[in-house]
């Protein structure tokens, strides 16, 4: 369903005024969205999806695709997400689909390509900062999951429970067992992961109610670590996040640290 | 078959944009929930998030749905739509009431089948409740959403390999339990219910196992540990 076509004032937001060039003038709208195009093209080429040499022709790739598919988005688009947004989806479909018929798909680890790929975050501290936004950003994706996930990163990493942990997932458990649970693991770093299970699984079965072996539990916590992984790692990847080096992002999520973060 | 539809295009640029704004509380609750549950999906939505919040420019002006005064759907709903749902349910359930039971107290002649000498089991589409005792045996056998993970993860397979029994067929007794393990190492053999429950905690060897007494009918979940770690998990059927 497209928005009601009308003609926007002349002091209308960015978004009315790129609808209104999607009619009028789509050349001129494209232009505008050069910028947007050219930071996804050097995306897939950090993560090995397109070869450097192939930026121009992609490039162009990703212009024709884009004028051509115009009156799609002008029968599509809901103007529900900005235009611009869209668009750029759009552009990072193009762009992968284009990208295995152009060449082999195969991860570059060179230098320049992760330079390129992160030219806009060239120093560390950038690049930590950009770390922990998309790591922050990643866990308001689990939605209705994400206290659980957080319960569960803690026991993972063996960092101390807090109160408000447990309660955010059991809403109705006996503040009894919270608290029995909560002290339980305080200061438990030196434990086994599956040690750790074994003990938390029958305070979370009785908190929740089912009964789950430790291994159940142990499974869903890791397996969220490799979720994590893979969304900060981006696809194709750009970044090598572990389980192991996740941890920091972890740490400073719960106590701040690092540059970038500093409130939860 | 069930056939999940993932977020569109708009759907998952929606996301990116709440993520910008940070108003990923104002999502409509399609798309929220399942972004929560499907790992593709969130994968998208981070994928284009990372292109949007580097750009330099940012559009100004009022974002068109984030900014406006249009209802969001929350969790807890609308208070005037619960209402309206409520008071059409009992509407509902009064009108069906009433034709139930007007038909009761008129009962129709009973049509006998052409073949007067069917019986009532042998009637096309004669369907008769479930008895309690079946309803339960059915739930022996209901899968665990746990413990299908669990089988499906990828374990340490060089550590050994499993020969019997099949994974998922039917079992008979005495059931055998073989694999192809380090000598060195110790063996737990643990078997739980669908509801995992544990029924059998064993210390065993590195060949192997043999069940001798029967359980009931029931669907059946294994795990072979050693020093604490899962090293194979499997099930089998019992009728």
């Amino acid at each position: 369903m497209c928005p009601a076509r009308h003609r926007h004032a002349p002091d209308q937001n960015d978004n009315d005024r790129e609808y209104d060039l999607l009619f009028e003038n789509p050349q001129a709208l494209l232009l505008e969205y050069q910028e947007m195009f050219r930071i996804v093209i050097k995306q897939a080429i950090g993560g090995g999806m397109v070869k450097i040499r192939e930026y121009d022709e992609i490039f162009q790739i990703v212009n024709m695709e884009m004028l051509k598919r115009i009156p799609s988005i002008r029968r599509n688009y809901d103007g529900r997400a900005l235009l611009r947004t869209y668009v750029t989806q759009m552009a990072l479909n193009v762009c992968r689909r284009h990208s295995k018929e152009l060449s082999v798909y195969e991860s570059q680890n060179t230098p320049l390509a992760k330079d390129l790929a992160n030219s806009e975050s060239v120093t560390d501290a950038l690049m930590i900062e950009e770390a922990v936004s998309l790591f922050r950003s990643s866990l308001s994706l689990f939605g209705r999951h994400r206290a659980k996930v957080l319960l569960f990163l803690k026991l993972y990493y063996r960092i101390s429970l807090t109160f408000d942990d447990v309660r955010s997932v059991y809403p109705r458990a006996p503040e009894e067992i919270i608290n029995e649970f909560v002290a339980r693991f305080q200061d438990f770093e030196s434990e086994r992961g599956r040690d750790v299970m074994v003990a938390a699984a029958p305070f979370l079965n009785v908190l929740g109610r089912k009964v789950r072996i430790p291994e159940s539990y142990r499974h869903w916590a890791k397996t969220r670590v490799d979720e994590l992984c893979d969304m900060l790692n981006g696809n194709p990847p750009v970044s090598s996040f572990t389980a192991e080096n996740l941890k920091v992002l972890v740490e400073d999520y719960f106590c701040p640290f690092l540059p970038g973060s500093g409130y939860k | 078959m069930i056939t999940i539809r993932h977020l569109d295009e708009q759907e998952i640029s929606l996301y990116a944009d709440a993520l910008t704004l940070d108003s990923v509380d104002r999502l409509p609750l399609r798309i929220l929930d399942h972004a929560a549950d499907c790992r593709h999906c969130k994968q998208e939505v981070l994928q284009l998030y990372r292109v949007v919040r580097r750009l330099e420019k940012r559009p100004v002006g009022t974002h068109p749905f984030f900014n406006t005064s249009r209802v969001i759907e929350h969790h807890g709903g609308n208070l005037y739509y619960r209402i309206a749902a409520m008071v059409t349910l009992v509407i509902g359930v009064g009108i069906t009431s009433f034709i139930i039971f007007r038909g009761q107290d008129n009962p129709k002649p009973v049509e006998f089948a052409q073949n007067p000498t069917q019986t009532v089991a042998q009637l096309p589409n004669v369907s008769r409740a479930p008895s309690k005792t079946s309803e339960l045996l059915a739930g022996n056998f209901e899968p665990s959403a746990n413990m299908e993970d669990l089988i499906r993860t990828n374990f340490r397979s060089e550590a050994l390999t499993v020969l019997a029994p099949a994974n998922g067929k039917d079992a008979h007794f005495p059931l055998a339990f073989r694999w192809d393990g380090n000598s060195k190492d110790r063996y737990v053999l643990r078997i739980m219910t669908n509801k995992e429950n544990e029924v059998l905690r064993v210390a065993v060897g590195s060949r192997g196992y043999t069940l001798r007494e029967a359980l009931a009918p029931g669907l059946y979940y294994w795990i072979l540990q050693t020093d604490g770690e899962a090293v194979h998990a499997g099930k089998f059927t019992v009728r």
